[in-house]
């Protein structure tokens, strides 16, 4: 063996691998000292939104809802005297971070719930961690599926209508239109086809007369020329869309493009400003479900909420997606306000478990319990009227699915 | 594999760094918030690692590996939804890696670096595609949880998510880092990375690029599967969203910011991509800013990565405190005397036989009807200008004839030759060097020359020092080799070509670029090989050093045989002198009108490239209205001379000066013509160039076209590549003259010309000549310089070795003898004393 | 018929667009030896930069020139600041800093921008019918536009002398040099006309898509596929691989399998590589001892 310099490289590079190993051993250690939840001055509870990355625009647009609730709470002397402090980490949509994040929000921040966090593959990884091993509410995440409350697991509230019960409502609405032909229009994921799906069943036990197809298109797909021509083929007398905003918003514009006006009806996804902002009157007079009321209703719980987002957070978009993050945010100060005693991990849980009737204003009534934690199921049917997402009549609970 | 203290003590370091890890994480040391970063940074280290040395060690940049990462977690998520166990999932998935690199490696190689990367692309795309929509395996886009993993091994039942996982992967980091260590300084490695620098001169050494990158593939597509495998068991999750092309990206981002190729380069990326997010937030910039911004930074300003950074600053501080104990090209020490040559010449048995051999590219004949002989203990040489044929012939030997066609016979030792593929005939015993040491450039001096092994042993490594040592290289062993001067590295190339002692030693022209106290050595190097019982075959345009060590030489010209005879014979041959010097035509000289003025004076002039002097001291005078002749063999410092006259070229030493505003019009050696380009275009974009546009462009480009023969004024829409060699030089002379030059400088009109062409160029720019244009001609054939100019200057070895006027009388026999430096049969005479050579 | 029509005129116009950003890549490449992973972030904030100037009232083709103007102001600086300093022949690593900056440069629009959707204005609306089929006049405009501005880069690289010289100095930078040809000027005029390529792509492209500042990453993919397809130096190649996967993406999803539509593009790409490793068009290199 010939001396070599990579020798010294070597031992170099060892030295650093140790130094970064104490490094971050003693960077971390400093901080592990703070009390165990129930602080009797705060409400220390976190969440990991994705603020880059492809979905960067719900984590931006949910922050910025639940941020203006929190201050106004908290400007208005808090949650039984208690100041609310929500930490926000960027998770980029990414289940490892998502991960790292919720074990330093548990063991650095020592938060005592995750509340209005986003993503359900993400939630799923970090799961384990947060929910089993320490016992950590997540609350009011936005997302998830029906195998998130069946069967109820310890310490995992949700406030966010399954998308197959969305289906459900829309196909009861479609139904109710006095369509007896449904094509069905949905991207490809399985996220799309499980949803998309929900609709024939629905349909058929209100009407079993009525005829459903299913037309797949490929996830992100722009170009819809073909996609239309395909819809007008079908000669069918309902569409609904299991799309993303864009591909919706796409849709919308090209059945235009081609003269195809028909009863259009889509899940909560597409009811979104960027929908009307893509389509423009394309969009006009589309029917959607929503988790909330219409941003524009006249509404005192929505007024309230316009008023806190000027105020809190001027320069934000007071749209749905905001709205979700406030209402999420207004649920968990509701059942927090319910605690007698010191605010942890375990009263939370408790609180919601008992929090048989929430209100929030804009979204649904929330029923809790211990063998339901899933507060909702109904719907905002909400229309787009001269370019605005406008609410129709009150909220709607479709049929229960098999 | 040698395993030997040092080694150990290094492989080791992987697994202490791993138990001085695990022993913080159990005490606690490592908060338990953090104990899952740490394991996923494990994980990412090895997969950056896998990255990192496939791109380093083989020239690979891949974005398939997030498909691979994704692949071994599924394996793990479906094993535990299948009561697999922990062995069968790990196997499973290293197997499918292997087979998937193994294919990507394999069709990769016909590709270049961007190809691969699309190569790699379409792979992560249909891959994730495919996880997305197999719902029933993957759970699409919902993704699958990773329950729990039994072990059969006794590492007990692992819990996805669990705290063992975070110590299982820290201890499989560690493994595998410990495994990387001995293969860094294996003969794997060397010859990865040595088919990598330089593919062409891998295969005359035995290397196939294939099946390296195959091989290498394999191994780094198995090892991401199986980081994959514990990605999935330390998250106890598996979704799509973390396999993106975005992670692919941030992959090539900390292997680029670790150093690639290294391995605690892979450790550093490993952390970074672990800690990224953290360091996005406390900068408070978001995540892609900081990682775009730190990629170009790195890029700028340490190109090599962090750690070779650091290792380099080590380095330097190391060898400042050990001063500069090297000077190896001075300590030549000989041990054996130079035994004698030409005693047992031509009386071996035959080894070689090459019949009716011809080798075409597309309508070119490259070489024609080619036949010889070479017994096994004889030197031979093949002598001829440039553009005989040689280096083809050479080619044919050693089976880098590309995608020509090869025609005739040829047997070597008793073989067929002709059919075995390049990376064959090293194991057949023929070793061969390159005109230019294609040496590998990434690999030390001692592993330039172990790499041929497929398995390096002690006895390997004591055999090369020793080799080393014989060539004056065991100074600089562990050195790159472009630190090393061109001398050495040439030295270099022959040992490597020497080192498994081949029958057949095939030398491309080893005396070029090098000095005198060199060449000696060199030569007698070769006749020491020759005394070992070494068949050797040579080309070179140094003749005094080639005839001094050749025992027979053979002339070639036009891809044919002209002449054979002995050093002291062959150049008496009338057509074998002739093809160098050329044979005096009838052709008439311009009337000289030579004004006083003085277009370009160059004083002093010296270049040198990459340490290799071409000119030194030239003084030259261009004056007006003459034709100034250089002649000089091939590598006398010509091409380099006609550049610093062009004014294209500014020499290292010495100045030019011009009287007033001189335009020069140079038409290069080898024409030099864009050859997609149509004949006017090649004319026009000089005009353009030369800063002539519209009317005036138009104008330059009527009169230049009139100046070409007929049958080039009608094809001037036609490509130039479609051209004849004369035609082509006919272009260049017009393309040169376009400028409105008032020097023309023509750098070796006649190469590869018919003799027919030849006079037809000639015959044009002695008319340029006539009408009153200075023109200087750089000439290979000193005759017919002598021919046709005012003044001839013969350059020799980067020096005027002669000048004078071709009606001199005596200046002739001068000439001839400065040409071939010293005259026929002398010494090898250094260069610099040829000024006044004798004449034979 | 009449939708087989429309598949087929769709996958033109989109392989219309990827043919003119696969066109700015290779003249890009072949002038600098760069492959800009950031041509299609730059020209999203041109994009952005237009989209502003049109909500501000300016006309929407004022909009498209302000976006190629600021493409390529953007292109010029990144290549002045960061590309050139790496020096000549840094095949990877220029492709790499070009990918940091797309990261940035994606990055900062969402910032200014927002990363909620924005609808770009279309340049013309409404169908024309054609033997039954109702076909969107953008498409149509976007393949005479692309073709337009195709046939005036074949009329500049053909017909003038600056065209010329930039074949020249593609096909040899060093006898380019011996001519005296100014490298660094032409690879300037080769990043503009690159980038404006692309700018023009990303304003025919983004009517249908919308504008996010992630908008043009997969019609940028789908080009390199094109001009891999088509040999990466051959600006034919680059037009005709940009078409190619157009149409059969578009076959492929209407016809085979939407689900599957990378997996068969993809494929067929890699199929004719493993055939013709240089591309449909490229030339193939000869190593030389």
């Amino acid at each position: 063996m010939f001396p070599t310099k990579r020798n010294s490289r070597r031992a170099l590079g060892a030295m650093a691998v140790l130094a970064a190993v104490a490094l971050t051993a003693s960077a971390c250690a400093g901080q592990d000292s703070a009390a165990a939840g129930g602080s009797s001055s705060e409400i220390h509870i976190g969440a990991w939104l994705p603020l880059t990355g492809a979905t960067a625009t719900y984590g931006v647009g949910e922050k910025a809802g639940a941020d203006a609730y929190f201050k106004m709470v908290n400007a208005q002397g808090g949650v039984n005297g208690r100041k609310i402090t929500w930490t926000v980490k960027d998770n980029a949509a990414d289940p490892q971070q998502t991960v790292q994040i919720a074990r330093e929000l548990v063991g650095q921040d020592k938060v005592v719930a995750i509340v209005n966090a986003n993503g359900t593959s993400q939630a799923e990884a970090a799961f384990p961690f947060v929910l089993n091993q320490s016992k950590v509410p997540v609350v009011n995440e936005v997302g998830g599926t029906e195998s998130w409350y069946k069967p109820p697991r310890a310490g995992l509230f949700g406030t966010q209508t399954l998308y197959e019960d969305q289906a459900a409502a829309i196909a009861a609405w479609a139904v109710q239109d006095g369509a007896k032909k449904i094509l069905v229009v949905h991207s490809d994921p399985a996220a799309f086809v499980n949803v998309a799906k929900q609709v024939e069943p629905v349909a058929k036990k209100l009407d079993p007369s009525v005829e459903v197809d299913r037309l797949p298109v490929k996830y992100q797909t722009t170009d819809y020329t073909p996609v239309i021509s395909k819809v007008k083929a079908a000669k069918t007398q309902a569409v609904v869309l299991i799309l993303t905003s864009p591909e919706a918003a796409a849709f919308l514009k090209e059945a235009k493009l081609q003269g195809l006006s028909l009863p259009t009806y889509a899940y909560a996804p597409v009811a979104a400003e960027s929908t009307v902002a893509l389509a423009k009157d394309a969009a006009e007079d589309l029917k959607a479900v929503q988790l909330v009321k219409a941003p524009s209703d006249d509404d005192p719980a929505v007024k309230e909420f316009r008023t806190a987002m000027a105020t809190y957070e001027p320069g934000q978009d007071a749209g749905f997606l905001a709205l979700w993050g406030w209402s999420n945010a207004k649920v968990f100060a509701e059942i927090a306000k319910t605690i007698k005693g010191p605010v942890t991990s375990k009263a939370i849980t408790e609180a919601y478990g008992k929090a048989s009737s929430v209100d929030p204003g804009v979204s649904p009534v929330m029923r809790f319990s211990a063998s339901d934690h899933l507060g909702t199921r109904s719907v905002q049917r909400v229309v787009v009227k001269n370019g605005v997402w406008t609410s129709v009549g009150d909220f709607y609970t479709p049929p229960p699915r098999d | 594999m040698v395993f030997n203290r040092s080694l150990l003590a290094r492989a080791a370091l992987g697994p202490a760094a791993g138990a001085v890890l695990i022993a913080f994480m159990a005490s606690g040391a490592i908060p338990a918030y953090q104990m899952y970063s740490v394991g996923l940074a494990a994980v990412y280290t090895i997969v950056v690692l896998s990255v990192g040395l496939l791109a380093g060690w083989s020239g690979i940049w891949s974005v398939g590996h997030p498909a691979f990462f994704a692949i071994g977690a599924y394996f793990a998520a479906y094993g535990s939804g299948h009561g697999w166990t922990l062995e069968t999932v790990v196997l499973g998935a290293v197997a499918a890696g292997a087979a998937l690199g193994a294919f990507l490696g394999y069709a990769g190689a016909r590709f270049s670096v961007l190809y691969i990367a699309l190569l790699t692309l379409a792979f992560t795309t249909v891959t994730l595609e495919l996880i997305n929509r197999w719902s029933s395996v993957t759970g699409g886009d919902q993704g699958v949880p990773v329950v729990r993993l039994r072990s059969v091994l006794g590492l007990g039942t692992l819990a996805g998510g669990g705290t063992e996982t975070q110590y299982l992967a820290v201890g499989a980091a560690a493994v595998v880092l410990a495994l990387a260590v001995p293969a860094a300084s294996s003969g794997l490695r060397m010859r990865l990375v040595a088919a990598k620098s330089h593919p062409l001169a891998a295969r005359t050494i035995g290397i196939a690029p294939e099946a390296q990158s195959a091989l290498s593939f394999a191994v780094s597509g198995a090892c991401t599967c199986f980081a994959g495998v514990l990605l999935g068991l330390l998250t106890g999750f598996v979704s799509p969203d973390p396999f993106s092309l975005t992670f692919g990206i941030s992959l090539i981002a900390a292997c680029v910011l670790g150093g690639v190729g290294t391995i605690v380069g892979a450790v550093t990326g490993g952390i970074y991509l672990t800690w990224n997010p953290s360091l996005s937030s406390a900068v408070g910039l978001p995540q892609p800013v900081v990682q775009g911004l730190v990629l170009i930074a790195v890029l700028l300003f340490l190109p090599g990565g962090v750690v070779p950074f650091l290792g380099g600053l080590a380095d330097r501080v190391r060898r400042r405190s050990s001063a500069q104990r090297m000077s190896p090209s001075e300590e030549l020490t000989d041990p054996m005397p130079p035994p004698t040559p030409s005693e047992t010449v031509g009386d071996g048995p035959e080894l070689l036989r090459l019949e009716h051999v011809s080798v075409s590219y597309g309508g070119l004949k490259a070489l024609e009807d080619a036949s010889l002989t070479l017994r096994r203990n004889e030197i031979l040489a093949l002598i001829g200008p440039n553009g005989a044929g040689k280096t083809t012939l050479l080619n044919v030997l050693s089976g880098l004839t590309g995608n020509g066609r090869v025609s005739g016979t040829a047997d070597f030792a008793g073989q067929p030759l002709l059919g075995a593929r390049a990376t064959a005939r090293r194991r057949l015993g023929i070793g061969r060097t390159f005109q230019h040491a294609e040496v590998f450039s990434e690999l030390t001096v001692a592993e330039n020359v172990l790499c041929t092994r497929r398995r390096i042993t002690a006895g390997h490594r004591a055999d090369v020092t020793r080799l080393l040592r014989s060539v004056g290289l065991a100074e600089v062993a562990e050195r790159r080799p472009k630190e090393l001067p061109f001398g050495l590295q040439k030295r270099l190339d022959l040992a490597r070509a020497m080192a498994e002692r081949p029958e057949l030693l095939i030398l491309d022209e080893p005396f070029g670029g090098l000095d005198a106290g060199e060449r000696a050595l060199l030569a007698r190097h070769i006749r020491r090989l020759h005394a070992d019982g070494t068949a050797v075959v040579i080309i070179d345009h140094v003749l005094d050093d080639l005839f001094a060590v050749a025992h027979r030489v053979l002339a070639f010209d036009f891809g044919r045989t002209i002449g054979e005879g002995t050093p002291d014979t062959v150049l008496k041959d009338p057509k074998v002198r002739s093809s160098y010097l050329g044979t005096v035509g009838t052709r008439t000289r311009p009337p000289e009108h030579v004004g006083g003025r003085s277009m370009i004076r160059l004083r002093g002039v010296g270049h040198t490239y990459g340490g290799v002097v071409a000119l030194r001291d030239v003084d030259l005078d261009v004056r007006q209205g003459a034709v100034l002749g250089i002649a000089g063999a091939n590598g006398a410092g010509k091409s380099t001379l006609a550049g610093i006259l062009h004014g294209s070229l500014e020499p290292a030493r010495g100045e030019r000066e011009s009287g007033g505003v001189v335009r020069t019009g140079l038409a290069p050696e080898g024409r030099a013509l864009f050859r997609t380009l149509s004949l006017r275009e090649n004319l026009e974009v000089a005009a353009y160039a030369a800063g002539i546009t519209g009317g005036a462009l138009r104008e330059r480009l009527e009169e230049t076209v009139e100046w070409l023969p007929a049958r080039l004024r009608d094809r001037m829409s036609a490509s130039a590549g479609g051209l004849s060699g004369g035609e082509q030089q006919m272009l260049a002379v017009a393309r040169a003259l376009i400028g409105a030059p008032d020097v023309l400088i023509v750098d070796e009109p006649a190469l590869g010309l018919a003799p027919a062409l030849v006079d037809e160029v000639y015959d044009r720019l002695t008319k340029l000549a006539h009408e009153g244009l200075t023109v200087v001609l750089l000439e290979q054939l000193l005759s017919r310089a002598l021919s046709v100019c005012h003044e001839v200057v013969v350059l020799h070895e980067g020096v005027v070795a002669a000048q004078g006027r071709p009606g001199d009388p005596e200046f002739a026999a001068l000439a001839e003898a400065a040409y071939f430096g010293g005259g026929l049969g002398a010494a090898p005479t250094a260069a610099g004393n040829a000024r006044t050579p004798s004449v034979n | 018929m009449s939708q087989f029509l429309l598949v087929l005129v769709s996958g033109v116009a989109s392989g219309a667009v990827y043919g003119l950003m696969g066109l700015g890549l290779v003249i890009i490449y072949r002038a600098t030896d760069v492959v800009n992973f950031a041509m299609a972030s730059l020209a999203t904030l041109g994009l952005y930069v237009a989209l502003s100037l049109h909500d501000r009232g300016v006309a929407t083709v004022l909009g498209v020139l302000a976006a190629v103007v600021i493409t390529v102001a953007a292109g010029l600086l990144v290549r002045e600041t960061v590309i050139r300093p790496l020096g000549q022949g840094q095949l990877f690593s220029a492709l790499v800093v070009t990918m940091g900056v797309s990261l940035v440069a994606e990055n900062v629009a969402g910032s200014i921008w927002g990363d909620q959707p924005k609808a770009f204005p279309s340049l013309v609306d409404g169908t024309v019918r054609w033997s039954g089929a109702a076909v969107p006049a953008q498409s149509l405009l976007t393949i005479a536009v692309a073709a337009v501005a195709m046939a005036l880069v074949g009329y500049l690289f053909a017909r003038t002398t600056l065209g010329s010289a930039m074949r020249a100095a593609a096909e040899s930078a060093e006898t380019a040099r011996v001519v005296g040809l100014s490298s660094q000027r032409l690879a300037r005029i080769s990043w503009a006309l690159g980038l404006g390529l692309a700018a023009l792509a990303a304003c025919l492209y983004a009517p249908r898509s919308g504008l996010v500042p992630t908008a043009l990453v997969a019609p940028l993919f789908r080009a390199f596929a094109g001009i891999f397809l088509g040999g990466l130096t051959s600006m034919y190649g680059a037009v005709l691989g940009g078409l190619t996967i157009g149409v059969l993406d578009n076959l492929a999803a209407n016809y085979v399998s939407a689900s599957f539509r990378d997996t068969f593009v993809f494929s067929f790409t890699v199929l004719v590589l493993l055939i013709r490793p240089q591309g449909m068009f490229g030339t193939r290199t000869f190593q030389r001892v």
